[in-house]
C-alpha cells in the first residue's frame, strides 16, 4: 500500500515542478526573444530603411525583376556590387534562345558554333552599353525622405527602363545574331521555326482567350454552343503577340482581358447579337466597347508586333 | 459570481482530496498495477488543475461581439449586389435549359437564389471580420447549387438533364482554362517547346484537381522573390517532361516561390459587369 501512495505524491509533486520549471521556460525564451528585439533594433536596415543604395538597386531592378515592375531595396549595410550579372543573365537569355532554336529546326554543331559567336559579340556590345550607366550609380545613396533623393531615385528609373528595352533587344532585328541566323539557315530550317514561332503564338493566344471566356461564362451564364461562338471568332483573329520572352513574362490578366476584348471588338457584331439573349448581348457588347476604347493603350503596352 | 467561484473552488478541492484519498484497489500491490494507478491520478491531477484554474479565475459566457454581428451584417447587405450577377447569369443558363417551367416554378427558384445569394454574402462577411481563413471557399458554388437544388424538384427531367450538361462543360471549360494557364506559366518560366507543351497539358488532365485550378486563380498574378507562385503541387506530373536544365530551373523557382509561401487566405475576385438587371421572365 505504502509504495503506490508515494508514486502518487511524487506524480504530484513532479507535476508542480514540471510546471514551474516550464514557467521558466517560458521566462527564458522571453529573454531570448528580448535579445533578438535588441539585435533587430541594432540592426541599420531597420534603421535607415529612407536610404538607398542605387548600386544595389540597378541589379535587383535590370536583372532581377521581371516585366515592368520596380523594387526598392533599402540600404541593408551592403557594398555596391561589384561584379556585374550582366554576362551571366545574357549569356543565359542567349543559351536558352539558341536551345529554342536547335530544337525548333535542329541546328549543326557548325552553325550553332556561329550563332555562339555572334551571340557573344552582341552580348559583349551590351554589357559594354549597360556598365556605363552602372558604374554610374555603383556606390551612389540616395535619401528617400528628401525631394532631392526622390528626383534622382526618377532618373534612375528612366536609366533603367533604357537598358531593359536595350535588353530586350540584345539578339532582335539589327543585331549580330539576327543577321547570322538569317543566313545560315537552309528552308526547312526556316520554316520550322517559322512553324514553332507560329505554335508558341497560337498557344499563348489560346490560353488568352479561354481565359477570358471562362469569365465570360460566369458573367453571362454562355451555354456551350454560345461559348463556342465567340471563342471561334477570337481564334479566327489571332493577332501578332509579340513571343519573345520578355512580352511574355508580362504575367498581366487586366493586359490578357483588354486584349481579347479589343481583338473581339473587331468581330462580326451580328453573329454575336445573333446568338445571344437579348440581355446577353447587352453585356457582351459593352464589354466590346470597353475593348475598342483600349485599343492605344495597349499599343503602348510592346505585346503586338502590330495592331490588328 | 463569487458564490459560484467559491463552490467551484471547495467542489475541486473535495474531488482532489477525494482522489487521493481513495484506496487502491484490490491487487495494485504489484508493480504495474501501480503504474496504472499512478498514470491515471496524473491524468486525474492534471484535470483538477485546470478545474482549479477555471474556480480560481472569473468565468464569463463568451461574450457576444455585437459590434461585430453588425459589422458582418453590414457588410453582407454591401456584398450582395456584388453576388446578384451571379445568380442572374445562372438564371440565365437556367432559362436556355429549362425554358419550360411554369411561374410558379420559376418564383420558387428565384426565392432559392435570392436566398443564396444573401447567404453567400454572409459568409463572405464573416470570413472578412475574423473568421477562419478558408481558401477553398467560393461564394459561386453556394448560389449555384442551391439554384441546381431548386431546379431539381421543379424542372421536367429532361430540362434538368440539359441544365446539368452545360453546368458540367462549363466547369470542364473551366478546367481547361486553368490548365492552359498552368502550362503558360510553366512555358513563361522554363520555355517549353511546343511538344512538351502538349504533353504536360495532357499529363495534368488526368491527373487534374480542383484545388489546383484554385490556386491558378486565386494566385495568378503573385510574385515571390521575382518569381511567380511555382505549381509545385503538380511537380510529379510536371518533371518528367523537362529537360535536365529544366529541372535545374525548375527547382530553383520551387525553392524561391513554392507553393506553401502562398499561405492560406479567404479571397474572391469580383470580375466587373456582367448581367446587372433582373429578367422579367423570372417573374412572370
Amino acid at each position: 500500500m505504502v509504495g503506490p501512495v508515494t508514486d502518487r505524491w511524487t506524480m504530484l509533486i513532479a507535476a508542480v515542478l514540471g510546471s514551474l520549471l516550464s514557467l521558466d521556460a517560458v521566462r527564458l525564451e522571453a529573454a531570448d526573444d528580448d535579445i533578438v528585439m535588441a539585435d533587430i533594433q541594432e540592426d541599420p536596415s531597420v534603421r535607415q530603411p529612407h536610404m538607398v543604395n542605387l548600386g544595389t538597386n540597378f541589379d535587383a531592378n535590370l536583372f532581377e525583376q521581371h516585366g515592368n515592375g520596380w523594387v526598392l531595396r533599402g540600404d541593408r549595410g551592403e557594398p555596391s556590387p561589384t561584379a556585374s550579372p550582366a554576362f551571366a543573365y545574357s549569356r543565359a537569355l542567349g543559351r536558352r534562345q539558341l536551345d529554342r532554336i536547335e530544337s525548333a529546326c535542329g541546328i549543326t554543331p557548325e552553325q550553332r558554333q556561329r550563332l555562339l559567336l555572334a551571340m557573344e559579340s552582341d552580348i559583349r556590345r551590351f554589357v559594354a552599353d549597360v556598365e556605363v550607366v552602372r558604374e554610374k550609380y555603383r556606390g551612389r545613396e540616395i535619401n528617400m525622405n528628401v525631394p532631392a533623393g526622390q528626383k534622382q531615385w526618377l532618373a534612375f528609373q528612366q536609366d533603367i527602363r533604357r537598358c531593359r528595352d536595350r535588353m530586350r533587344g540584345i539578339f532582335k532585328e539589327g543585331s549580330l545574331f539576327a543577321t547570322v541566323l538569317g543566313s545560315i539557315l537552309d528552308e526547312r530550317q526556316r520554316d520550322c521555326l517559322t512553324a514553332e514561332a507560329a505554335a508558341r503564338r497560337t498557344f499563348h493566344w489560346r490560353v488568352m482567350v479561354l481565359e477570358v471566356l471562362a469569365r465570360l461564362d460566369d458573367a453571362l451564364g454562355l451555354d456551350q454552343t454560345q461559348h463556342d461562338l465567340i471563342c471561334d471568332a477570337l481564334l479566327e483573329r489571332e493577332p501578332a503577340l509579340r513571343i519573345d520572352s520578355e512580352s511574355l513574362d508580362r504575367d498581366d490578366p487586366n493586359l490578357r482581358r483588354n486584349l481579347v476584348l479589343m481583338v473581339l471588338a473587331g468581330a462580326d457584331r451580328s453573329q454575336f447579337q445573333a446568338g445571344l439573349s437579348p440581355r446577353q448581348w447587352q453585356a457582351l457588347s459593352a464589354l466590346m466597347n470597353q475593348g475598342r476604347a483600349m485599343r492605344s493603350w495597349i499599343d503602348q503596352q510592346g505585346v503586338l508586333d502590330e495592331l490588328p | 459570481m463569487a458564490s459560484q467561484t467559491i463552490s467551484r473552488m471547495l467542489m475541486t478541492g473535495a474531488l482532489a482530496a477525494g482522489l487521493l484519498l481513495v484506496p487502491a484497489a484490490r491487487g495494485e500491490d504489484d508493480e504495474q498495477a501501480a503504474r496504472q494507478a499512478a498514470a491515471r491520478d496524473a491524468k486525474a491531477v492534471g484535470w483538477l488543475l485546470r478545474q482549479g484554474l477555471q474556480a480560481i479565475l472569473p468565468i464569463a459566457e463568451p461574450p457576444v461581439d455585437r459590434q461585430r454581428q453588425q459589422q458582418i451584417e453590414q457588410r453582407a447587405r454591401q456584398m450582395e449586389r456584388f453576388f446578384k450577377p451571379i445568380l442572374e447569369s445562372e438564371l440565365e443558363l437556367a432559362r436556355r435549359t429549362c425554358g419550360g417551367l411554369d411561374p410558379k416554378a420559376r418564383r420558387t427558384i428565384v426565392a432559392s437564389g435570392t436566398k443564396a445569394v444573401e447567404e453567400a454574402a454572409r459568409q463572405v462577411a464573416a470570413r472578412q471580420f475574423g473568421g477562419r481563413a478558408d481558401a477553398a471557399f467560393d461564394p459561386r458554388d453556394i448560389i449555384r447549387s442551391r439554384l441546381a437544388e431548386s431546379l431539381a424538384t421543379v424542372a421536367a427531367p429532361e430540362e434538368l438533364a440539359a441544365y446539368r450538361l452545360e453546368v458540367e462543360r462549363r466547369t470542364a471549360r473551366r478546367d481547361e482554362s486553368e490548365r492552359l494557364l498552368l502550362v503558360a506559366r510553366l512555358d513563361r518560366q522554363l520555355d517549353l517547346t511546343a511538344a512538351q507543351q502538349r504533353a504536360i497539358g495532357g499529363a495534368l488532365e488526368k491527373a487534374w484537381e480542383d484545388d489546383w485550378g484554385r490556386v491558378v486563380r486565386e494566385h495568378g498574378t503573385r510574385r515571390i522573390n521575382s518569381y511567380p507562385l511555382a505549381p509545385d503541387y503538380a511537380s510529379a506530373v510536371i518533371t518528367p517532361h523537362l529537360e535536365p536544365d529544366q529541372v535545374t530551373e525548375w527547382e530553383n523557382w520551387c525553392r524561391a516561390a513554392g507553393s506553401n509561401m502562398a499561405g492560406n487566405h479567404t479571397s474572391w475576385h469580383f470580375h466587373g459587369q456582367g448581367l446587372q438587371q433582373p429578367d422579367p421572365w423570372w417573374g412572370q
